[in-house]
């Protein structure tokens, strides 16, 4: 029998007992839901009608200034409809009466029924007056107001751009950032912790040492490690499919373009740094004699998860750029974390990409070798093993 | 033939084994026998690889032991247990194909086993659901699941009640007489006494006696012998004989191997009618204590009190 066989019979063992597990489906399934919540609720609950004003216009202005204040309004988000009247008594009748919710009268004056307008309106108005001495001015100069409105009229669109011209949607981006950083930190957070908990009760209840019988611990530890790294895997993929799916259903936002990079560097670190953290999540368990135990043994990596979680939040995302984001790129127990964050906010250069994956790689290599050696010293002991005695353990061949 | 030589293996200060032998035979029981930390379990693990030795050679049919090998070696370990809330047949048929058999091979002996065990009706039942005894029974059946050639039991009488010991015992005793190599570890002689065909005894981690039980019985200078008397009287042993202890069910003598046992009865019916009299070699634990100069739990008591010493002298 080769060893792959047995890595295989200890893969499908985990597979069979994990995914009976009622726990794993439950968090699988109220992740997936979080996710479809934030792509369905949004468009559902979002109230993107503009705010409506009806204006009554008095001292001779006209619908064509009208026409101007109606255009005017949509660009801060309003919609104005005019009502022209001849008198400024009719127009305060028509207010009095709520048939406007303001008049412009002679003055200009902007009559409203408290005497305060919302700057929107405010704006609307002022522009569309100051738009319309201009035209005054225009035409005694001799340009005919058609031909001076019609170019007033043109849209014009101004583009905002970052130094290398390139547009981006900040909200968007901070929102994938955040989820994507979120879905590494539960996936490798929780999957490593399962790691824990099946090493903790193999050595606990001693199948270990039944199981030790016949095949090695790196046997045990990569069967281990793999079926738990195949299930986060299929878990994203669950979770990505009913958030796609859920997205497509509503009609929802296209995702932007650096999203698809964001979500392939996630799924890159996600593996890499399941496979650092769970290694040590296995050393931490092979250390402990009971769960309860394991719930100290495994304190120092779970305070590294969090740490590194709680620095992306206040640090990286704030300022990705910054030195605080390019140091947490490059250490192992950061990047997987830092890195998808950085590349969903497009402040991550292409080198460091690469220097953070190839750290992390190596960081991970090493933290698989020392933990395979720690596993196999520790965990034939009995009880609880400390970090001194379990390094100078002497690793069962 | 598993043949053990020369095992040495410190772990700091401590001499776990100190130099132990043995040879187990195919179709034997083998028992090894020793107090609790004369090295019995090191030993043990030494066959499956777990333990680095610092000297010594552990050999399986002449040559030393590789990955192949060991699948065909059975293991009951001293700290057992199986997955609590995995099937039992299950665990059955995973272990079988880790020993190397194909999925229907270990499905089937697996299934065997469960009807065997009387257990076939709880094949899918966690091993939690099950009596102690049940589980002992399971647990012995891992080992033996995959029908190994070399069956390593440490300490696989220990925890049970009277019933189980004869139950467990008929199955090991079953497996030598169909040809498998059994080694058996026990510190309570008197359980595996009426179950090995060879015996070693070890203390302080290295062997000091083995041999077939029958011969190393027979080779004691000394014999028992039991004697009741009509009327409860107490004889008065010969002048070669000493007395070990008077009870109500009679008198128990201690004798030389070469007295004459005809002789020694003749001489004890000249002193009233006898009702009972048995000649025997001792038993294994008399076996233990001239071997050792202590009885098992002399030694163990030692150990303990040497144990609490060092300990002071740390605290201290």
């Amino acid at each position: 029998m080769t060893q792959t066989r047995t890595i295989a019979l200890v893969l499908r063992r985990e597979l069979h007992d994990r995914l009976r597990n009622g726990m794993l489906w439950g968090v699988t399934v109220v992740l997936s839901l979080g996710v479809v919540a934030l792509v369905v609720l949004p468009p559902l609950l979002a109230d993107d009608a503009p705010e409506r004003y009806e204006v009554a216009l008095v001292d001779g202005r006209t619908d064509a200034f009208g026409a101007a204040l109606t255009q005017h309004g949509p660009l801060l988000d309003i919609e104005v409809a005019t009502t022209v009247v001849d008198q400024e008594s009719a127009a305060v009748g028509m207010l009095t009466a709520d048939e406007v919710d303001a008049a412009l009268v002679g003055g200009p004056r902007l009559v409203t029924e408290d005497g305060s307008a919302s700057t929107e309106l405010e704006t609307t108005v002022t522009q569309t007056v100051a738009q319309q001495r201009l035209l005054d001015a225009l035409s005694a100069q001799g340009i005919p107001p058609t031909t001076a409105r019609s170019l007033l009229a043109q849209e014009i669109s101004v583009p905002v751009v970052d130094p290398a011209g390139e547009s981006a949607d900040g909200d968007a981006a901070l929102i994938l950032a955040l989820v994507v950083t979120l879905v590494v930190m539960l996936m490798i957070q929780l999957n490593a912790a399962m790691v824990l908990s099946g090493t903790v009760e193999e050595k606990s209840n001693h199948v270990v040492e039944v199981l030790l019988g016949t095949l090695r611990p790196w046997h045990l530890l990569t069967g281990k490690l793999v079926a738990l790294g195949v299930l986060a895997l299929g878990q994203v993929a669950i979770i990505a499919t009913a958030g796609l799916s859920a997205n497509a259903l509503v009609g929802g936002a296209d995702l932007p373009e650096f999203g698809l990079g964001a979500v392939a560097v996630g799924v890159l670190m996600l593996v890499i740094g399941y496979a650092f953290y769970a290694a040590l999540f296995a050393v931490a368990g092979s250390r402990a004699g009971s769960v309860e135990e394991a719930s100290s043994t495994q304190g120092p990596f779970l305070l590294a998860i969090f740490a590194s979680i709680i620095l992306v939040f206040l640090v990286v995302l704030p300022n990705p750029t910054g030195t605080v984001a390019v140091v947490l790129s490059l250490l192992p127990p950061s990047a997987p974390f830092t890195l998808p964050a950085r590349v969903a906010l497009e402040a991550l250069p292409v080198w460091q990409l690469v220097a953070g994956v190839a750290m992390t790689v190596l960081g991970t290599v090493l933290a698989v070798r020392l933990a395979g050696r720690m596993y196999a010293a520790t965990i034939l002991a009995g009880g609880s093993v400390g970090w001194r005695e379990s390094l100078r353990a002497e690793a069962v061949p | 033939m598993l043949e053990l030589r020369g095992l040495h293996k410190r772990y700091g200060d401590v001499t776990a084994l100190n130099g132990i032998s043995l040879t187990a035979a195919p179709g034997r029981l083998l028992g090894f026998l020793g107090p609790n930390g004369a090295g019995k379990s090191t030993t043990m693990r030494a066959v499956f690889g777990l333990v680095r030795l610092d000297r010594g050679t552990v050999h399986w049919q002449g040559r030393a032991i590789d990955a192949d090998a060991r699948r065909r070696f059975g293991y009951m370990p001293e700290q057992r247990g199986l997955y609590p809330r995995m099937g039992i047949a299950d665990q059955l048929t995973y272990l079988g194909e880790l020993h190397g058999l194909s999925a229907s091979s270990a499905r089937d002996a697996a299934t065997r086993w469960l009807t065997d065990l009387g257990l076939a009706d709880r094949a899918g039942a966690p091993l939690t659901e099950l009596s102690h005894g049940n589980q002992q029974r399971v647990q012995l059946a891992a080992a033996l699941v995959h029908g190994p050639d070399l069956l390593i039991l440490d300490e696989p009488l220990n925890g049970l009640d009277p019933l189980g010991i004869e139950l467990l015992g008929d199955m090991i005793r079953e497996q030598a007489e169909a040809g498998a190599t059994v080694v058996l570890s026990s510190h309570q002689l008197e359980l595996v006494e009426g179950l090995c065909d060879d015996v070693v005894i070890v203390a302080d981690g290295h062997d000091r006696l083995s041999g077939s039980l029958r011969e190393i019985r027979a080779a004691h200078p000394d014999r028992e012998v039991f004697v009741r008397l009509a009327g409860g009287t107490t004889p008065l042993p010969p002048p070669s004989a000493e007395v070990v202890a008077t009870t109500t069910e009679g008198t128990r003598l201690r004798v030389p191997a070469d007295v004459d046992a005809v002789q020694l009865l003749d001489g004890l019916a000249r002193q009233g009618t006898v009702e009972g009299f048995r000649f025997e070699t001792p038993p294994l634990a008399e076996v233990f204590r001239r071997t050792v100069g202590a009885s098992i739990t002399e030694v163990e008591a030692g150990a303990r009190d040497d144990q609490r010493r060092d300990d002071r002298e740390v605290a201290a």
